[in-house]
């Protein structure tokens, strides 16, 4: 009876099962199995579900399955004696942190992460700039 | 206007104070070189605090069907005794939200929380579920000596928040925030600056992940802070970052995009070895995090706790409550929030005499508990001597921590070699001691937090350990099969010339495997210790890309020399398919029979590169 079940389960879900003993059995499979959207990030795969990067995407890594979430941030670091506030209201960004040499700036919601963060990195007196990122499954342990 | 009854209260309260001020002064004067290992009785004035086992176990029930071992706790009576409660010490609980107003907590609150969700310092709970950081609030440091509730480990140290892990909260910006890196000018010289910061949190990993700071920058991003305020902070004394080792070793969620959510379970118990092993969190294996797993109040690991080489040192965790204690600590007030209502199969919840509103729990357990006990833990020392650096710290707690569980004999793996016959692996050492006279367990790390031998050494402490160091990595190209199924594995060897004493060791590994749950890796250091750096039969299920710069951090060679070969050994531990169950987490839902692949070729140990961490 439980066999059945597991084969109506399984059948229902469209999973493909193999039969490697005399049990039907499944393979675990990573949640980016189901993405259809590739980019590179600093050299890096990974899969999301849209190739338009908007804050709050999700992109999966290709190869290990972690999945992080992009803040909308971008995180900077400026040439020594830049003084990070009049960056930003120079060039109409919007300051979200500072210390020191970096700076985080805050896209808006409908703006296109890599093109914004690209933009940022071809300032005068920026040396670097990389993604705010959520990492997906933090849980209290 | 007081009452008669109060004033009687009063004088009581009075009358024991000064006993106890005689008794300290008795104490410290005859223990003034070397520490006693006898218990004194805690010092009354919390109705809540002679169920707290983790301070000081005779064998209570804490509000559970039984009771565990008489004497294993934090070991701090005498330091409470001398009057050493963590005064001077600010904690910051990176978590969710904490109950600042806590009748236990607001005593002890200092400027500096921060609630990201609202942007203002309130940081008070968005719910009646928003409960974590308040009991692990509690377990630094309620307050003593107020007539209500319980007591923490440091009960006069600071207490900041940050509401990091609350829902939506999560970005850079906020992340260095809360982990010291102020935005807003305040000094990090100040007094009331944090210097020890608490995590309790992680994740589970199905697969191994890589540690990469050029294709992910953050991850520089986070070290550099850490060892920033670690480093740089009260004027080069530092900071401490605590970090939970997570909960994984019994028990792994996964989710599948066909089946959902559920639990994995593996043949008798994943044979007895850990599930996660905590170097597959990336962070935890960064040096500038202190990783701390639990045990109970049997003086055994709890069941739950994750383990591995990185872990430093052990505290109290406690098991679920129920059958047998978790931790006594702050809950949210009232009866109809926090862990009260949620689990009510405890004696002290839903309105006990020593608690009728409710404002404690006594079900609060996992590694999120043995992070905030070795802070505590930690604030009492630097409450001890304040001159002591980030460095003396670590150093007392390796130096002091208490043999645990002594006879626990490991974990041996047996398996079917690729020929077909069993052979057996450890896995897991017993107790060992290093070749510099440091004894190490991967379940404990350096042992039990001690904290009234830690506060003795740190009291009269008088060493110079050198100058802090790290190396660069050290590339050493392999190329060398790793044989399926078989025993002896393959090995590779790195000759260091480095002359500097190890604190830690992080190596990075390049292996092309499709199947990394098979793989046991372990280094050998040039005094013959042996480090199982990465234990078998993870719950790498979905490990089928090998591993690219995955990074694994060992402190079993603490205090041994640098300079010598090293040999990074990879064992692959399975021939053959393995079945285990999803068990989903839906009510009702069958559970469904699963099969593991075993790798078809022959895996490839590409490269590994090794760093040391030490002094010189």
């Amino acid at each position: 009876m439980k066999k059945q079940l597991i084969a109506t389960v399984l059948l229902a879900c469209g999973i493909s099962t193999a039969s490697a003993s005399t049990t039907d059995v499944y393979e675990a499979q990573p949640l980016s199995s189901a993405l259809s959207h590739s980019v590179t990030l600093n050299g890096k795969h990974y899969l999301t579900t849209s190739e338009t990067l908007l804050s709050g995407a999700t992109i999966t890594d290709a190869k290990s399955g972690s999945i992080y979430i992009l803040t909308g941030e971008v995180v900077a670091e400026l040439e020594p004696l830049i003084d990070a506030r009049e960056f930003a209201a120079a060039h109409k960004l919007k300051l979200v942190y500072v210390r020191a040499n970096r700076a985080i700036f805050a896209a808006d919601a409908n703006t296109e992460l890599r093109e914004f963060k690209a933009y940022i990195a071809s300032l005068a007196g920026v040396t670097s700039t990389q993604f705010g990122i959520e990492i997906e499954g933090l849980e209290s342990e | 206007m007081k009452t008669g009854t109060n004033h009687q209260q009063e004088e009581s309260k009075l009358m024991i104070k000064t006993k106890l001020t005689i008794l300290a002064a008795c104490i410290a004067a005859s223990h003034s070189v070397a520490v006693s290992a006898a218990d004194y009785p805690l010092m009354l004035g919390d109705p809540l605090v002679s169920h707290q086992w983790h301070l000081q176990n005779t064998g209570q029930a804490a509000f559970s069907e039984r009771g565990g071992k008489a004497g294993e706790d934090m070991n701090l009576s005498l330091t409470h005794a001398l009057g050493i409660l963590g005064t001077g010490v600010t904690t910051a609980v990176i978590d969710g939200a904490v109950e600042l107003t806590h009748p236990d907590l607001r005593d002890n609150v200092r400027p500096g929380s921060w609630n990201f969700t609202t942007d203002t310092p309130n940081l008070e709970p968005s719910g009646p579920t928003d409960r974590h950081g308040t009991a692990v609030a509690g377990i630094i440091a309620a307050s003593a000596f107020n007539g209500v509730g319980g007591r923490g480990i440091a009960p006069r140290a600071g207490l900041v928040g940050f509401n990091l892990i609350s829902s939506g909260n999560y970005n850079t910006a906020n992340w260095l925030q809360s982990h010291g890196m102020y935005s807003d000018g305040y000094s990090k010289h100040s007094f009331d600056f944090p210097r020890v910061f608490n995590q309790s949190y992680g994740r589970t990993l199905s697969s191994p992940v890589s540690f990469d700071y050029d294709q992910e920058p953050w991850l520089k991003t986070y070290e550099d802070a850490q060892e920033e305020i670690t480093r740089t902070t009260h004027g080069g004394r530092g900071a401490l970052f605590v970090k939970s080792a997570g909960n994984g070793y019994a028990r792994q969620t996964f989710k599948d995009p066909n089946l959902g959510s559920g639990y994995l379970r593996f043949d008798n118990d994943n044979h007895g070895l850990p599930l996660q092993n905590v170097n597959l969190e990336r962070m935890d294996t960064s040096f500038w995090n202190l990783v701390v797993s639990a045990y109970n109040a049997d003086g055994q690991l709890s069941s739950y706790s994750t383990v591995g080489s990185a872990v430093f040192v052990s505290a109290t965790g406690g098991q679920y409550g129920v059958y047998s204690p978790a931790m006594i600590t702050t809950d949210l007030s009232g009866c109809d929030a926090g862990y009260n209502p949620a689990y009510g199969r405890n004696d002290l919840h839903g309105g006990h005499p020593l608690d009728p509103t409710c404002d404690y729990g006594a079900r609060f357990n996992g590694t999120s508990s043995a992070a905030p006990s070795a802070a505590g833990a930690i604030a009492l020392i630097m409450s001890a001597n304040p001159a002591l650096t980030w460095q003396d710290v670590r150093h007392i707690l390796a130096t002091t921590a208490r043999k645990i569980d002594a006879d626990n004999p490991g974990v041996s793996l047996a398996f079917d070699n690729a020929q077909g016959t069993t052979v057996s692996y450890q896995a897991i050492d017993a107790w060992q001691t290093n070749a510099a006279g440091y004894t190490f367990h991967n379940y404990y790390g350096f042992g039990a937090v001690d904290v009234d031998a830690a506060v003795n050494m740190a009291r009269f402490y008088n060493q110079t350990l050198g100058q802090f160091t790290q190396t660069e990595r050290f590339v050493i190209s392999a190329n060398a099969e790793i044989p399926d199924g078989d025993v002896n594995g393959v090995q590779s060897t790195y000759q260091s010339t480095e002359e500097m004493t190890v604190d830690a060791v992080q190596v990075r590994v390049n292996i092309d495997h499709t199947s990394t749950r098979d793989l046991a890796i372990e280094l050998i250091s040039p005094a013959g210790t042996r480090s199982v750096i990465m234990t078998p039969r993870t719950g790498t299920i979905l490990g089928k890309s090998g591993m690219d710069n995955t990074q694994m951090l060992t402190h079993h060679f603490y205090g041994e020399q640098a300079q010598g070969d090293w040999t990074l050994r990879v064992i692959d531990t399975a021939a053959e398919d393995e079945y285990y169950i999803f068990d989903p987490r839906t009510a009702g839902a069958p559970n469904v029979n699963m099969v593991h692949r075993n790798n078809l070729e022959n895996g490839l140990l590409k490269s590994w590169d090794i760093r040391f961490i030490g002094r010189k």
